[in-house]
């Protein structure tokens, strides 16, 4: 067999998943409530082009999501990342801390988004508490471990060297941990982004996430669906964003 | 004499008091909880916003003996476990399965890996009131939504666990005569084993954290369940015992899945 190229296969089926839609949804097997065809998908994104959802333009809620999962992912993996390289390089930080990490990393955050809401009120500080809280962890435990793994044979020639402490740490320790570091932050950065909608539940009526729940408490699965492609896209996008970001900063990695 | 100290004293000097690494965390964990009863006992905070550790302990003895809201607390417990072990378990078979192809076969990979690839990032609550439209309120839309949280997650990593595996030993067992089957069998599985169950430890991961918005709509028992219904009574020690048993059961999972792979791969981190 002649080996097609790849895109080619992805396209074709592609084509495939669109073709099975639009049958299935223009014979009439499935209502339209439940799954609306490709052409109403588009009709919708185009009506929300025009008119906005609810006296907001669908480009200003996805511009306010975005703002918030920024603000959350970056101040999370700072202060985990900050925190993270502390708990590599004191055991005594990572036995203090430890525990603390350990139990908020797979905490649902829904859980204590309810609390952050009691707490903080239904503004954009508990949705960026929240956020925050979801980036803390995956950031420190990823540059823990970055830390960890530097190999001793190099700190052992640095301060052979007469290298200070913060020597050691500028020039052998965070460039080592860095990749790490990094691939923690894009983590981060995937589940800030998957906890978006969790943050819009209770919300002042706009960003994407709130957008689809909305559409979603009127049936209006057309909606539902370009919000939901949409979303799906800029992940897409954020994501390899941050590879490449990745591999011009770490272009050492794996090397 | 002079003292000559070696670059690994110079790197780990003797200290003079030892206290044991571990007592740091107990002392942090109890400052923890000792500044928060002080805190509530001050008076510094609303005792209904802020419950003290005494009135979360009070909550928990009264949930286990008198039940909440007619549901018992291992009643809901055992009913979120069982949307979690429904929908991950459905997950890990599955989707190992196809990630395998996925990483052997170039056109499978071609054809299905924008679709994963689309599915990951999206965050699960998006598709959570279709997945209520087509299945409807009962359990089935609670597995399906932890199920399509963990699946993309498990096919990504079985996939790239095959695509790592090393040309020359593939090339090695077919140049001994291995057939198709001896060398996945015997050769690509084993290497790809190890960052299979590293996705499975993401994957649930994932789908623990999403168990509460599981919950979240037409749910009548589970702790999700129970989060949700006590802040609508701003019930908040309800609120905080339920945190506390999700956050140890989440370390518990994870814990037992380390376990796992320590037992299955036991020769992770040391094939060359």
């Amino acid at each position: 067999m002649k080996a097609w190229p790849s895109w080619v296969i992805g396209g074709l089926s592609g084509l495939v998943v669109l073709g099975v839609w639009v049958g299935v949804t223009s014979a009439g097997l499935i209502r339209d409530l439940f799954l609306p065809g490709p052409l109403d998908v588009w009709d919708g994104l185009r009506e929300l082009m025009d008119e906005g959802y609810k006296g907001r333009s669908l480009l200003e809620h996805m511009g306010v999501s975005l703002m918030r999962v920024g603000a959350g992912f970056v101040s999370g993996a700072v202060v985990g990342t900050g925190l993270g390289l502390a708990m590599g390089h004191w055991r005594r930080v990572d036995a203090a801390a430890g525990p603390f990490i350990e139990f908020l990393r797979p905490l649902p955050q829904l859980a204590y988004l309810v609390l952050l809401i009691i707490w903080l009120g239904i503004g954009e500080t508990s949705k960026i508490t929240m956020l925050f809280l979801a980036a803390l962890p995956v950031a420190a435990v990823a540059a823990r471990d970055g830390v960890r793994n530097v190999p001793g044979e190099r700190l052992l020639v640095a301060r052979a060297m007469g290298a200070s402490e913060w020597q050691v740490f500028r020039h052998v320790v965070l460039p080592s941990a860095l990749p790490e570091v990094l691939v923690g932050a894009r983590l981060a950065a995937g589940i800030v982004y998957g906890t978006l909608i969790a943050a819009e539940i209770i919300s002042g009526a706009n960003g994407i996430g709130w957008m689809i729940l909305d559409a979603g408490r009127f049936l209006r699965s057309d909606y539902v669906f370009v919000g939901i492609l949409m979303i799906g896209m800029a992940g897409v996008l954020i994501d390899r964003l941050l590879v490449l970001l990745e591999r011009r900063v770490v272009h050492w990695a794996g090397r | 004499m002079s003292t000559v100290v070696s670059p690994l004293e110079a790197v780990h000097p003797q200290r003079r008091l030892v206290v044991p690494v571990g007592a740091y965390g107990v002392v942090s964990v109890l400052a923890m909880v000792g500044t928060w009863w002080a805190v509530c006992v001050a008076g510094v905070v609303s005792r209904d916003l802020v419950p003290s550790p005494v009135d979360v302990l009070d909550a928990f003895l009264d949930v286990v003996r008198e039940g909440y809201r007619g549901t018992t607390l291992w009643g809901n417990a055992l009913s979120t476990l069982g949307r979690l072990g429904a929908g991950f378990g459905l997950a890990v078979v599955a989707g190992v399965p196809l990630g395998l192809w996925m990483g052997r076969s170039r056109v499978v990979n071609a054809a299905l890996d924008w679709i994963v690839q689309f599915m990951r990032p999206l965050p699960p609550l998006s598709y959570m009131i279709l997945l209520i439209l087509w299945l409807g309120t009962g359990n089935q839309s609670k597995a399906a939504l932890l199920f399509l949280t963990a699946f993309p997650i498990v096919v990504a990593s079985s996939a790239a666990g095959v695509r790592g595996v090393k040309r020359q030993r593939i090339q090695a067992a077919q140049a001994l005569g291995a057939s198709d089957w001896q060398v996945f069998s015997r050769v690509v599985f084993p290497s790809a084993l190890p960052m299979v169950l590293t996705g499975l430890q993401v994957a649930l991961a994932a789908a623990f954290s999403t168990v509460v918005s599981a919950e979240l709509l037409a749910a009548t028992d589970g702790l999700g369940w129970m989060v949700i219904s006590a802040s609508t009574f701003l019930r908040n020690d309800i609120i905080m015992l339920v945190i506390f048993l999700l956050g140890g059961l989440g370390v518990l999972l994870a814990w037992a899945l380390r376990v796992l792979d320590r037992r299955v791969v036991h020769w992770r981190g040391r094939d060359g």
